[in-house]
């Protein structure tokens, strides 16, 4: 007969083993649900920035650029797709360890954390939230831009015909566009100039011009866009612009497959 | 023979050890031999082996005592604490392991079902055809059956056990008794 009850109680007197106290059972328990209460928006804003950058890169006039495959895939935000995913993956495996994880099959629970997520990002990009953090991690973040391929910077190659920032000045056939590092750029524009009608090229105006160099500070434009995009929303407002000055042109009806 | 442990008896116990930890020794001398029952039976360890994990089980049980809830079976907890421990030596050894060894009378009891065969156990060689095919069993299903049929667990306490859903421990069990059954076509069941 096995009796191994004496080695046991032997071994916990000799080494002095006690129980664990239960506050540590009830803290890993508040840290496990506390982690995936906040990991899920987390997650979501995770989500939200890696659409709200993929939008804002503007990918229908990356396609009209030499080089568009090595273009899109050096504008895509990994860092912020990685992070969702990994994060993902940490909540199925944490929830899991809850006490009630594994009576429910992984698939329900994938399922709940993909909608969950899904419609709190969907949330978080229409009210212009991740916008505003984006804009807001982009200015205040110290090497943000060398993890994350922040629009500002992918929309900076004057050789490849991008360049972005805000217009200074406008006359009727060009303008004075201060890129994001504040260099100067003479826009040159005309009737054939692709501008789609919702955009005022006023001053203050921030813009994005795909065109082609034709000088060493000088660019012709086929087609100007508002940088932009998604205004008007709750965490976004449309920031109006007093001294803004309507450019007298005819404006052309935007057609982007034209490029 | 199917073992079935009392739970408000065990909560006591549980309830006496936390104060006096002398308690402790009830509680091992009551599961000692169920607990590696269970490691020989699902791993094919040798018994001294089987006592030395078994060891580790109660060990780490009787530390994580504040962890048991008290709505649940204590012999629920305890198997899951053995389920991990056994799993994780299988992972480490299952190349020098042997064979799951069932007495007879387990064996008949565990296809009391499927096969007509009670009579015929009483033949060596039979029992041996019989071993062989529990043997070839995947773990999992392995450890279900004698969860389910030698330890009587309903499917709930199984869940709880081997921390799967309950229709996953259904189909567990189903799968394991097809694989059992196919396994034997080859023998004279």
């Amino acid at each position: 007969m096995t009796n191994i009850s004496d080695k046991i109680n032997e071994q916990i007197k000799k080494n002095d083993i006690k129980p664990r106290p239960k506050w540590r059972y009830t803290f890993s328990e508040v840290l496990l649900w506390s982690l995936l209460i906040i990991g899920i928006p987390i997650i979501a804003l995770a989500i939200a920035l890696s659409w709200e950058i993929t939008v804002q890169q503007d990918f229908r006039l990356f396609m009209a650029m030499p080089g568009r495959v090595l273009n899109m895939l050096r504008a895509l935000p990994y860092f912020w797709l990685i992070l969702s995913l990994a994060l993902a993956i940490l909540a199925f495996v944490e929830f899991r360890k809850t006490k009630q994880g594994y009576k429910i099959k992984w698939h329900f629970i994938v399922i709940v954390i993909l909608i969950g997520t899904i419609l709190l990002a969907a949330l978080f990009y229409y009210t212009g939230l991740t916008q505003y953090i984006e804009n807001k991690l982009e200015q205040h973040l110290p090497g943000y831009h060398r993890v994350v391929p922040v629009p500002h910077m992918i929309w900076m190659q004057p050789d490849a015909g991008t360049i972005a920032g805000i217009i200074g000045s406008v006359s009727s056939d060009s303008l004075i566009l201060i890129d994001w590092n504040g260099d100067e750029w003479e826009v040159m524009f005309s009737r054939e100039t692709m501008v789609p009608p919702e955009l005022e090229l006023l001053q203050g105006g921030k813009i994005r011009v795909i065109g082609e160099r034709i000088d060493e500070d000088e660019i012709e434009a086929f087609g100007i866009r508002p940088w932009d995009k998604g205004k008007n929303k709750p965490f976004h407002p449309e920031q109006p612009n007093p001294r803004g000055k309507k450019l007298n042109i005819e404006i052309k009806e935007y057609q982007p497959s034209y490029y | 023979m199917p073992e079935k442990e009392g739970s408000n008896e065990d909560i006591v116990l549980v309830q006496m050890t936390l104060e006096n930890p002398a308690i402790y020794t009830d509680l091992v001398k009551k599961y000692e031999s169920k607990i590696i029952n269970y490691i020989v039976r699902i791993s094919g360890v040798r018994r001294e082996e089987a006592e030395d994990i078994a060891q580790e089980i109660f060990l780490k049980a009787y530390q994580n005592l504040n962890a048991f809830d008290q709505k649940r079976k204590f012999s629920s907890w305890l198997f899951s604490i053995a389920h991990n421990e056994t799993i994780s030596y299988w992972r480490k050894h299952k190349k020098e392991m042997g064979m799951p060894d069932l007495e007879d009378d387990e064996i008949a009891y565990l296809l009391k079902d499927d096969f007509d065969i009670k009579e015929k156990l009483d033949e060596k060689a039979l029992k041996e055809e019989v071993q062989q095919a529990i043997n070839k069993l995947d773990f999992k299903y392995r450890e279900v059956l004698q969860l389910k049929y030698l330890n009587e667990y309903s499917y709930e306490e199984i869940s709880d056990i081997i921390k799967k859903p309950v229709n996953t421990v259904g189909t567990l069990i189903n799968r394991a008794k097809k694989q059992l059954k196919k396994e034997m076509e080859g023998t004279n069941l």
